[in-house]
């Protein structure tokens, strides 16, 4: 384990340092992915105003983090409103502040004319390849341990041998950014973000079972499974309506192939 | 659902604003026959939800599993704070382990670190806000002897909170002390409910850890 990291005289925490790589990557990831997506025309408009888009995101984020955790402290800063100011990141509550900033994001890009479904699969790029880093971060940090071991490849981890969950996510996250890059052809507007989610909500199903220390409701139930399974669903369900269109699609071109009849090669 | 309009032309469709995402390319070709047909995905769906609620149930957290981990001591949020015994600069003995039933925050801290210095002034006012009864705060000093402890205290930082002496910095190592400040909060029952490294903390990160560790 490696909690924090000794580099040029300073030290510096392992977990938020690769909070903010994992996020730099990911807007980056993201930033290319819309390029790709969008028309030619249009590649160099929509990946400035997603970049924008993640800059603002991340400002009204922590502003908002910091107004919501202030208002659970009222008068201590009203008593001392440059508290406000404070550099802290413990006096944040990114919970709510992310759910904001993802909303100013969102705004942005739709008052800039970027379609939300290729905003959706731009995202999908970025949200695998950023968690991936994350979770190597949470690795080395010593947090999200896995329950106990002693396959072969256990680490040994808070005095026990213990399943590297973290890097399992990691892997699992790297081979859903293969899968989604691999299989993007032909993709409809959205449907690469229905596809990650998908997928993602199958590894965290999957994996969590190896998550110790987790939260539980009744009879030791696991939230986060209940919560990826009904993730995975939906994404199905939404993914079989995409699959009609596009059978829809091809029913209406084949008719159309039909009523025009041979075409001229063929009836030379 | 998608709304969709021909145009003459073979093989070729328009496709209008899709409800799931937004506008596309006026003009393109039918999109090729990927993916799977939608029955497959209301059976994969069946299929799915039967072995995902098995998973789910095969997966639970017995009682005994998740009593395991806790009975660990490790500096870390969630398990058992690693127990010690140090002597204050007055001379008083504390263990950690006989201080169960009171919250305790630990702040490992040094003469020579400004980050700890300045917020030795946030601890003194917990501590004189909250007293000795309800959350105890010790300051274990890393590394110094008694008489630098005691003349920094009373000349600089006059806090009235017990200042422990942790000479070997053996405890430091116990809680993988790395950068000072480093602050843990640990509960009534002896658990720790978070841990900051760095500093200065203010008063609202305090008050912060001081909530969660006092939580029945």
């Amino acid at each position: 384990m490696m909690p924090v990291l000794q580099f040029l005289g300073l030290t510096l925490p392992v977990a938020p340092l690769f909070a903010l790589l994992a996020f730099y990557l990911g807007s980056e990831l993201g930033s290319r992915a819309i390029g790709w997506l969008a028309p030619p025309e249009r590649r160099e408009t929509e990946a400035a105003a997603f970049n924008n888009a993640v800059f603002l995101a991340l400002v009204a984020t922590l502003v908002a983090a910091r107004l919501v955790y202030a208002s659970r402290y009222l008068r201590l800063y009203l008593d001392d409103p440059a508290l406000l100011i404070s550099l802290r990141p413990g006096t944040l509550a990114l919970g709510p502040g992310a759910v904001i900033g993802a909303g100013v994001g969102l705004l942005y890009l739709y008052r800039k004319r970027v379609p939300l479904g290729r905003v959706a699969d731009a995202a999908a790029y970025g949200l695998a390849g950023g968690l991936a880093l994350f979770n190597v971060g949470r690795f080395l940090s010593g947090d999200a341990y896995g329950t106990i071991s002693y396959v072969p490849w256990s680490v040994t981890m808070w005095g026990l041998p213990r399943h590297p969950v973290q890097i399992y996510t990691a892997l699992a996250l790297v081979a859903i950014l293969v899968l989604i890059w691999r299989y993007r052809d032909g993709a409809l507007p959205g449907e690469i973000f229905w596809r990650f989610t998908m997928l993602y909500g199958f590894s965290e199903l999957f994996l969590d079972a190896f998550r110790a220390n987790p939260t539980t409701w009744a009879l030791g139930i696991r939230p986060l499974q209940v919560m990826a399974l009904a993730a995975v669903l939906i994404s199905m369900y939404i993914l079989s309506h995409y699959a009609r269109v596009r059978s829809q699609a091809l029913e209406t071109a084949g008719q159309l192939g039909d009523e025009a009849g041979p075409s001229p090669e063929a009836q030379r | 659902m998608a709304e969709m309009t021909v145009r003459e032309g073979r093989g070729e469709a328009m496709r209008g604003t899709h409800v799931l995402g937004g506008d596309r390319p006026q003009e393109e070709k039918a999109p090729r026959n990927e993916g799977f047909p939608a029955s497959y995905w209301q059976g994969l769906m069946i299929v799915t939800l039967l072995l995902g609620l098995a998973w789910i149930n095969l997966s639970r957290v017995p009682v005994d599993a998740s009593l395991l981990d806790q009975s660990i001591q490790a500096p870390k949020t969630g398990f058992l704070a690693p127990d010690f015994t140090l002597t204050s600069t007055d001379g008083e003995t504390f263990t950690l382990s006989e201080l169960r039933g009171t919250p305790v925050i630990l702040n490992f801290w040094a003469t020579w670190c400004p980050p700890c210095r300045a917020e030795m002034p946030a601890f003194e006012e917990v501590w004189q806000r909250y007293g000795r009864g309800d959350v105890l705060i010790l300051g274990v000093n890393q590394g110094e002897s008694a008489t630098a402890v005691e003349g920094f205290a009373r000349g600089y930082i006059q806090t009235s909170f017990p200042l422990l002496l942790d000479r070997r910095t053996e405890v430091g190592a116990i809680y993988g002390v790395r950068a000072l400040p480093t602050t843990v909060f640990v509960d009534r029952e002896g658990r720790i409910q978070d841990v900051k490294v760095g500093g200065p903390l203010d008063l609202a990160t305090i008050l912060d850890g001081v909530r969660k560790a006092s939580k029945e």
